[in-house]
């Protein structure tokens, strides 16, 4: 069921790049060496997600303090800023429900493959 | 003659077992209006410094906000000694705490509240508090066990405010520290050192209003500016309440002092329901600005911070008890806002709370909150 969804070339560094794939808009983006794939819905209002930032955040703290983490591994929605890890697709740090739709993605001769029937 | 007129108005609880009460909202007065009753607190120095300006206040409410039928304080609750309603000590434990059953009343003392925050200058309001506190402490506290006391600190000096609580803050007769809102907010980090000492001392901080909102400079100020009327001021009064609250919250001090506790008194309570959600809607979005707050800013409220009921919502049953459900009952601990023209008789309020839940709002929740009561 992997498709071939986009030319390496055409998938940018740290933010999303939106794919079609039997109807389901895809956001692809590479970080590091790294793929990910994430359909581009947010689970809280149903926003087109991968059209948001991808940053860091910040940590609580117990002191009234900034300790930025995660840089390029959180996915901020454009909407109500929600933030999502890239790493487990759950909303970090809030009591908010849900979790983004994410598929395994991989690079071959040129090209990149995500798999819908498989969720990460 | 007090106690017959409440036993014939039927105003003292009754039943087999009598409701245990802790008013955490009354107020005692001085005889005299002004510092006429305290400047024998004071040292020959700051009473030659009063005693040197010709207008020395008496009486700083604004002709604009003041009430319009003349009853903010009831005219009633007059000692036969005479002096201004509910400044002498036995009248009001005859009145109030033996008239109305209240076991433990908390005495919100806000004469020293208004001239500290916005009336008197920085040195006068550290002279004033102190006076308006030996004044209490002496003649009411030490002489009744069930009065307890909310001592006044300057906000305007916090040096001094810090002081104060050392200087009495281990009394017996003490139960938290009234701080009279001003224009800076009490999560503002001029107020930490304040905070700290609060927090290591086991005393709430304790916010009400003094009289000088939206009239000087230095008091909260209103959202929208000036009122011009008391019925607007008296709307716009709850948001001091949560623009103090927020700022707590998002501020870190919350964080900073996770001992602190706060009650805000008379401020109402039934908006705390859509205030905490929007907060709390806010705070998901927002939360990388404040990541010292952990948990839903309502969580932290729910711990740490507590409401007086006074003043009870009109309306119908069906209605109060949404806005109890709403709200949670945890959060609210009775008061009477004794002698004040819309205080509330205990007796009036009993069957407004579920019974399951009376003892809590009207005893226990004060009692767990204002740890040194019991």
């Amino acid at each position: 069921l992997e498709a071939r969804v986009a030319n390496s070339e055409e998938i940018p560094e740290n933010r999303f790049a939106i794919f079609k794939v039997d109807g389901v808009e895809i956001g692809i983006m590479r970080s590091e060496g790294e793929l990910f794939a994430v359909r581009n819905i947010c689970p809280h209002a149903l926003a087109p997600i991968c059209r948001g930032r991808v940053r860091g955040t910040m940590l609580p703290t117990d002191t009234v303090e900034y300790h930025f983490v995660m840089r390029n591994r959180v996915l901020v929605c454009p909407w109500h800023g929600y933030e999502y890890s890239l790493e487990s697709g759950h909303c970090l740090f809030t009591d908010v429900k849900g979790r983004l739709r994410m598929y395994p993605a991989t690079e071959r001769d040129g090209g990149v493959y995500v798999d819908l029937a498989v969720r990460v | 003659v007090a106690t017959d007129v409440v036993a014939e108005r039927g105003l003292k609880p009754a039943g087999k077992v009598r409701q245990r009460i802790i008013d955490t909202d009354m107020h005692p007065h001085c005889p005299e209006y002004g510092l006429a009753s305290v400047v024998e607190y004071m040292t020959e120095d700051w009473r030659e410094h009063f005693n040197a300006k010709p207008n020395a206040p008496t009486d700083v409410r604004s002709l604009r906000l003041v009430h319009p039928a003349g009853v903010g304080i009831r005219t009633d609750p007059i000692s036969p000694k005479g002096g201004r309603p509910s400044s002498d000590p036995e009248f009001v434990a005859e009145d109030l705490l033996d008239g109305w059953g209240v076991d433990i009343a908390l005495m919100n003392m806000i004469d020293a509240g208004y001239l500290a925050a916005a009336v008197a200058q920085p040195g006068e309001s550290v002279a004033i508090c102190e006076a308006f506190n030996r004044y209490f402490i002496e003649r009411w506290v030490e002489t009744d066990s069930r009065y307890r006391y909310i001592f006044c600190v300057t906000p305007q000096d916090i040096e001094a405010a810090v002081e104060e609580v050392k200087r009495i803050g281990k009394h017996p007769g003490v139960a938290g520290i009234l701080v009279p809102p001003t224009d800076m907010a009490l999560g503002r980090r001029w107020f930490w050192p304040l905070l700290r000492i609060a927090e290591e001392y086991d005393l709430p901080i304790y916010s009400h209003f003094s009289g000088v909102e939206m009239v000087y400079q230095g008091g909260a100020v209103g959202v929208v500016g000036t009122p011009e009327s008391y019925l607007e001021k008296r709307a716009m009064l709850p948001g001091i309440a949560q623009g103090n609250i927020a700022s707590l919250l998002f501020s870190g001090a919350m964080t900073k002092f996770p001992g602190l506790k706060v009650c805000f008194a008379e401020y109402g309570w039934a908006w705390l329901g859509p205030f905490l959600s929007l907060m709390d809607d806010h705070w998901r979005s927002a939360r990388i600005e404040t990541p010292w707050l952990k948990t839903p800013p309502s969580e932290v409220v729910r711990a740490r911070m507590r409401f007086s009921t006074q003043p009870m919502p009109g309306g119908s049953k069906e209605q109060l008890k949404q806005m109890l459900d709403l709200v949670g009952t945890d959060l609210l601990m009775f008061a009477t806002d004794y002698p004040h023209f819309d205080n509330d008789p205990p007796v009036l309020h009993f069957s407004e709370f579920e019974e399951s839940k009376r003892d809590d709002v009207f005893f226990h929740n004060a009692e767990r909150f204002f740890t040194r009561l019991i």
